[in-house]
């Protein structure tokens, strides 16, 4: 291979990967949406071409403006000109949902310089908040993102109704349009098969579970998103409560179940094994599959976080920034990215095992 | 809409169902259809009617919303057209072809996109939408934020059969003090119907 790709150690990880919230441990990031529609204008399912760009003309204008004072560095992120695979670094960035990226009508997305923030113009809705912060911390972030709406509310009409609230495309998101989501990272309970018995009490509770891109029911890299699944006849303070009472028994159980592992002798040993076994298969690997990959990472992530000595005992030179930056830049559209142009599944997994080992292992 | 009713009249037979399809032939959910004017007829079943009905519980961590919009959306009209045994129980079809005066989108492009076009839809399919949000969200009200307004729902405009019941059980409770201030408050708002 001619490039010479390595992950550029000033670019900005985003909120979503900082390491340092609360309880980062386990959570990694907690984001909260609230989907609004302008009055006076079809829902973005249902325009034509003109009505799409009049209302962007609209929006990349008035939206920005109002941050301006409030937010830094913001920009209008214009969807139309993307490559494919561009669209798609903005997705495995959590700016945008692949919603937006991959449906053909004009769409533009305004983000923050910690990208912090973003807001999806001309989604499934006209706009989308969805405002990011390290850790366990939604009450932070939806007092950032009910700050920003009130913005909102001032500088535009919003479709509203008395009785169903705030009005979406889809009947799913009505009433407080509000969805409060954590990123976990639940290796342990995977592990000891506790993920099942966690499902099923999400579930019962009217909770959402995900993976890390929105994907089925195992997660990948045992990153989950929980969230809640109804957004109408609960108030926002309810609907943050369910998710913040839910999310708190599951670090808990996580960490018990982490405990388990780490302490028992037997335990122990096998969770040594696993470490040491995703130590081997990064660094020996000639190509390296996401899935492989994800799943070597999430073992070194709890080693991390757990305390593991990983640079006597395995001779790792990682901490969490790093392996954090590693998780994104292993993302298929960013390494396509970190060499400017399209890549088969094949040259991927080459140039990901190579990203892998130069960021860990040095040149 | 199927609920799980704790209602001691559902634990009756079920309405519904032959000898042979009901192991046990307790009603043990409540079946609630609304037809084409908004009215609203009561079944109480047993799990495996409710099941051939179409009610069967969704998975809300493994199906999509989109993917449940559409299912549950293409259950309304069909539900309980026919009882188990195929005979007619609410004959009449849905009016396909009605259209919103607000964007021009019909029933039946609502039922196959799971979205609605504008936010006038809300009032035009409003009949459908209820049956669907009380599927979807298990309720029908918002009960949250409005525009431009702290954290919670608008208070409720106070009734006159609010402040008569208030002040009934404040005097069963011989609070007198609180019977006086709800008495001038009753008074206020009587007045206020007057001049209305």
């Amino acid at each position: 291979m001619t490039e010479q790709p390595k992950i550029p150690e000033d670019n900005t990880l985003g909120e979503w990967l900082r390491p340092g919230g609360p309880d980062s441990e386990v959570a990694l990031c907690t984001r909260v949406r609230l989907a609004r529609n302008l009055q006076g204008h079809r829902f973005s399912t249902n325009q034509n071409q003109r009505d799409a760009e009049e209302l962007l003309e609209i929006l990349t204008v008035e939206v920005p403006d109002l941050l301006r004072d409030r937010v830094r560095g913001v920009r209008v992120l214009d969807l139309t000109g993307l490559d494919p695979y561009e669209r798609e670094v903005l997705v495995e960035r959590h700016l945008v949902s692949r919603e937006l990226a991959l449906h053909p009508r004009p769409a533009a997305a305004v983000v923050d310089s910690d990208e912090s923030l973003s807001i999806m113009l001309n989604e499934e809705d006209h706009l989308r908040s969805q405002v990011f912060r390290s850790g366990f911390a939604i009450e932070e972030a939806f007092s950032e993102a009910e700050s920003i709406d009130d913005l909102m509310v001032e500088a535009m009409p919003l479709a509203f109704s008395e009785e169903f609230g705030f009005l979406t495309s889809c009947p799913t998101n009505l009433g407080t349009g509000l969805r409060v989501s954590v990123l976990v990272h639940l290796p342990a309970m995977v592990w000891a098969g506790e993920i099942e018995k966690m499902m099923n009490a999400a579930q019962n509770t009217n909770l959402a579970v995900r993976g890390l891109y929105g994907e089925g029911s195992r997660g990948v890299g045992d990153f989950y998103q929980i969230s809640n699944q109804v957004t109408l006849g609960k108030s926002e303070d309810q609907l943050r409560e369910d998710v913040s009472e839910a999310v708190t028994g599951v670090i808990k159980w996580e960490r018990d179940t982490r405990q388990t592992l780490l302490e028992g002798k037997t335990q122990r040993r096998k969770t040594d094994d696993r470490i040491e076994e995703a130590e081997k298969s990064l660094r020996r690997a000639r190509a390296l599959d996401s899935g492989t990959c994800l799943d070597a990472m999430s073992a070194l992530r709890l080693a991390l976080v757990s305390g593991v000595d990983l640079a006597s005992e395995y001779g790792l030179d990682l901490d969490l920034e790093r392996l954090n930056r590693l998780l994104l830049y292993t993302q298929p559209a960013h390494l396509q990215h970190l060499v400017g142009r399209a890549l088969s599944p094949e040259e991927r997994d080459e140039l990901r095992a190579e990203v892998v080992q130069r960021t860990i292992w040095g040149d | 809409m199927p609920t799980d009713s704790a209602d001691p009249m559902s634990q009756g037979p079920c309405t519904h169902c032959g000898q042979s399809a009901c192991k046990n032939g307790q009603a043990s959910v409540h079946v609630l259809d609304f037809d084409e004017e908004g009215n609203v007829h009561d079944h109480f079943v047993c799990p495996a009617v409710a099941e051939a009905m179409g009610f069967v519980q969704q998975s809300a961590s493994t199906v999509p919303n989109a993917k449940l919009i559409e299912s549950l959306l293409s259950d309304i009209g069909a539900t309980i057209s026919t009882d188990i045994q195929g005979a007619p129980i609410q004959p009449g079809a849905l009016p396909h072809g009605q259209r919103c005066a607000g964007c021009g989108l019909t029933l039946s492009e609502f039922r196959k996109k799971g979205r609605v076009g504008c936010p006038r839809c809300y009032e035009t399919f409003k009949t459908h939408i209820l049956r669907l949000l009380d599927r979807v969200h298990g309720a029908t009200t918002h009960v949250g934020r409005f525009p431009g307004q702290p954290n919670a729902r608008r208070p409720k405009p106070v009734t006159l059969t609010d402040l008569r019941q208030q002040l009934e059980r404040a005097v069963d409770a011989e609070d007198y003090e609180a019977a006086a201030r709800l008495r001038d408050a009753l008074r206020r708002l009587e007045e206020g119907a007057d001049t209305q």
